[in-house]
């Protein structure tokens, strides 16, 4: 059936006159990628031990060119691309699997100190019962976190080791800031008025808790710094906050990205029906549509807010790694996309029979 | 192998994989310049990984793979300029298959979505196997059937049915 198909690729591929390899120019890009590769897993170290490490490996080739760019683009990576299925929560593209001891996880918050994963007894938020916390460490070792919360929406800034939320207390609302390296409350602040949820959610951001929102026809965001206790009214609006490093989306007719302290809008969705998230670090927004004809998901596309630059997913729900890169999770793969180039790749994966619910990192799951 | 590969191995499979890689990127991306500069990442990814390699004979193989997924990633940029609609096929077949293929065949190939024209081109051109193709683009058995099948659906849509057909059945056989 498909013999003179074979035959014509095969004509079509043995006329092509291939060029010459250019076998000096592939191990130039080759060297370049490796050195690129070892800055990127040597972050952690500083500058002149790279630059030491990087000229030692350099020396059996005979390469003359040291240069080495420690913000140079690695390429898409499964280094901190987190999710998870039921109770188990898969490092690095999977590489590496931890088991929750609870019935399934919430959400995975990145935070300075590690993952930290929210669970209980189902994958709900809203009326999902009991909220636990487990830290993975970037050792891989777990830390259980004092902290068990019901109903509530929490925030976290993947720079440092807090946890943030509300209670509802007698007098008001209260706003707790827990540490999960340590283990110990850090905070907890009185903050005045009524509040469309009860507890109201939050986000954090720096030193500022966001609580949101305030009823009314704007509904407003409280800014609290926790560190000082200073309340303030912000110039942004939303029911739920969502402000991550001085970005957040809004909801006035299409959904769209805008400045925390200018209002300026950096980038609008296509449809009022799309949905957006940002990346932990405010770089990147995906959005995904919605096909009402089909009655399917439409392939997410992200957005770098700086360039401009976009690309499309190779799916509609899109987790972040601990990087900022996005990334989708099929049946039987996993793609991770590099947000500078667009550079995709793609690891094949078993997560079992059919399509499994999977909890995405970087992502809330609050409601 | 007891040792790693040396930079003299990798010198050597750019010798000896650089043409059929080159073609295979010429048949997936249809433009020669692009599929220079695919052959060149490709090879130049597998450099990076070079020193894991613990048994030359397979790299060729991992350069394929590489390949084909840094050109999926091409595809799925938006600017992607070769990037055509699928749905948007000609009522009447194009003209039969001559003497000059290569234009009719890449327009038919353009027409394909990227997966479906990679497991094409890995099974009907680099002769891969099912199971060979599946590994190569990270993905199941059952989707490099069901990508062929619908991928020899829409080749046939363009190019006509007997293209299609085995050279000793004839044109009228279905």
């Amino acid at each position: 059936m498909t013999e003179p198909l074979t035959r014509l690729l095969h004509r079509v591929g043995e006329d092509l006159d291939a060029p010459p390899p250019p076998a000096t120019a592939v191990l130039e890009r080759g060297r370049g990628l490796r050195r690129r590769r070892t800055a990127v897993l040597s972050a952690g170290v500083s500058v002149a031990v790279v630059a030491v490490l990087t000229g030692a490996m350099l020396l059996p080739g005979g390469d003359t060119d040291r240069a080495v760019d420690p913000v140079a683009p690695s390429g898409p990576t499964l280094d901190g691309v987190t999710f998870a299925v039921g109770n188990q929560v898969y490092l690095d593209g999977g590489e590496k699997v931890v088991e929750i001891d609870d019935r399934a996880v919430k959400s995975l918050y990145y935070s300075s100190a590690g993952v930290l994963v929210r669970h209980g007894n189902n994958t709900a938020s809203d009326g999902g019962g009991p909220q636990r916390f487990t830290l993975i460490r970037p050792d891989g070792t777990l830390s259980p976190v004092s902290v068990e919360t019901e109903e509530n929406a929490h925030g976290v800034d993947p720079d440092q080791p807090y946890l943030a939320w509300t209670e509802v207390v007698e007098s008001g609302v209260e706003v707790v800031v827990h540490d999960v390296d340590t283990d110990t409350e850090v905070a907890r602040l009185p903050v005045q008025g009524r509040f469309t949820w009860s507890p109201p959610p939050v986000a954090l951001d720096g030193d500022t808790v966001y609580v949101g929102g305030r009823p009314g026809n704007d509904p407003a965001l409280l800014a609290v710094d926790w560190r000082t206790g200073e309340v303030a009214e912000s110039d942004r609006t939303a029911y739920f906050p969502e402000p991550r490093k001085e970005r957040t989306i809004e909801y006035d007719g299409r959904p769209a990205v805008v400045d925390l302290a200018s209002g300026e809008v950096l980038h609008t969705a296509s449809s009022r029906d799309s949905f957006l998230t940002l990346s932990p670090d405010g770089r990147l927004v995906a959005e995904s549509g919605f096909d009402e004809r089909a009655f399917e998901d439409l392939d997410a596309t992200v957005v770098d807010l700086d360039s401009g630059a976009e690309f499309g997913m190779p799916g509609s729900q899109v987790g972040w790694s601990t990087s900022g890169q996005p990334f989708v999770v099929g049946a039987d793969e996993v793609t991770v996309c590099d947000g500078t180039s667009g550079d995709c790749l793609t690891e094949e994966l078993d997560l079992g029979r059919g399509q499994p619910q999977v909890q995405l990192g970087g992502r809330t799951y609050e409601s | 192998m007891a040792r790693p590969p040396s930079d003299e191995d990798f010198a050597d499979l750019v010798h000896a994989a650089w043409p059929s890689l080159y073609r295979t990127a010429y048949l997936l991306l249809g433009d020669a310049a692009e599929a220079e500069d695919l052959t060149q990442t490709a090879l130049a990814k597998t450099y990076a990984s070079w020193g894991r390699v613990r048994e030359p004979a397979a790299a060729r193989g991992y350069a394929r793979t590489v390949l084909v997924n840094t050109a999926t990633s091409w595809f799925r940029r938006r600017s992607w300029h070769n990037e055509l609609p699928t749905e948007t096929l000609p009522e009447r077949p194009a003209p039969e298959v001559g003497n000059d293929d290569r234009p009719v065949l890449l327009a038919a190939l353009a027409r394909l979505a990227p997966r479906q024209r990679a497991v094409v081109v890995l099974r009907f051109y680099d002769d891969l196997s099912v199971a060979e193709t599946a590994r190569a683009l990270g993905i199941t058995e059952g989707t490099v059937k069901s990508q062929t099948s619908v991928a020899l659906d829409r080749l046939r849509a363009v190019l006509g049915d007997s293209f299609l057909q085995p050279s000793d059945q004839g044109a009228s056989h279905d």
